[in-house]
């Protein structure tokens, strides 16, 4: 395997291990759909997410009880699903983020020596 | 339902196939579950298409089905994750063999992990099958220990000889008991260690 592709899968991977929290981080203070949430996370974060993927992540991050999601009316008739985190996401975020800043401290310390 | 979205008939076509494969795929899902998902991927794809630039709308669409990815690599493993929580939570072994077949949509790993567990199950009906045996042959089946040593327990095809069969009729509530044991662990295992579906790229 040359350099490039493993350096590729490994920020590939760390993508994925970073989606929940990221997706979480993106829904707070606001309720997002699919395609907005997608976007959100390429613009923001720069996470090249693989669109069809986000809605089983989603799926399974309700069934956990981290998001909820509630169906709105659009003025084309087309039903919209929209998602918002509930106070279990919540507090999930909140030591996702503790444990996601003492990790890269930790790392950052370790690129310093 | 199919809705008339494009002034192209071709585009629509491409629409109405895209679509009835992921219904195709999303068959194991409860009817309100696939109506939902399906919508929902729906909203998605025309917004996506929408937003692309391209000449015609087939072209539009194509790009925004690209970028949507390959329902068989992202609805199977929700499927998979859907069956394998219901069969957590039902013990139905329909469940339990749907979720095994779509978790193998996740990769090589998923596949060994999924035969491994097929084992396991395959080993829990064996266990079932030497209870509901043995009134029938009682003395080819039950738990043998044989004179140069050693012990089995199951179905043999003779009558084996120099063994001696050890448990009589008490090989059955211990075969139901090994069966149960086993199917439980297992399904609440599957069930809890699910894998996480595919995110980026």
């Amino acid at each position: 395997m040359s350099q490039v592709k493993r350096i590729a899968k490994w920020e590939s991977q760390v993508r994925k291990g970073v989606l929940d929290f990221v997706v979480l981080i993106c829904l707070q203070g606001e309720r997002l759909y699919g395609y907005d949430l997608i976007s959100k996370l390429k613009q923001r974060a720069g996470l090249d997410v693989s669109e069809g993927t986000i809605y089983p992540l989603l799926n399974r991050m309700a069934k956990d009880g981290l998001i909820e999601a509630e169906w709105v009316e659009m003025p084309t008739g087309m039903p919209r699903k929209y998602y918002h985190l509930t106070p279990k996401g919540r507090e999930t975020l909140k030591g996702m983020k503790v444990a996601w800043l003492r990790f890269t401290t930790s790392v950052d310390g370790l690129l310093e020596q | 339902m199919q809705r008339q979205l494009f002034t192209q008939p071709e585009a629509q076509a491409i629409w109405d196939r895209f679509f009835a494969r992921i219904g195709a795929i999303c068959r194991p899902l409860p009817d309100e579950h696939r109506r939902e998902f399906s919508l929902e991927l729906e909203d998605h794809l025309y917004e996506s298409f929408n937003r692309q630039e391209g000449a015609s709308e087939v072209e539009r669409l194509a790009i925004a089905i690209e970028k949507m990815g390959d329902p068989e690599e992202f609805v199977k493993p929700m499927v998979a994750d859907y069956q394998l929580a219901t069969a957590g939570r039902t013990l139905n072994p329909r469940s339990v063999y749907l979720g095994l077949l779509f978790n193998m949509s996740r990769g090589v790993k998923a596949v060994v992990v999924s035969f491994l567990y097929g084992l396991g199950y395959m080993l829990s009906l064996g266990f079932l099958f030497v209870a509901i045996g043995k009134p029938f042959s009682p003395e080819r089946i039950g738990f043998f220990a044989h004179d140069g040593g050693g012990f089995s327990l199951g179905i043999l095809d003779q009558p084996p000889a120099g063994a001696t069969e050890l448990l009589g009729y008490g090989v059955i509530p211990l075969c139901i008991v090994l069966s149960v044991t086993l199917y439980l662990t297992l399904t609440k295992l599957i069930s809890r260690g699910r894998a996480k579906p595919r995110g980026s790229r």
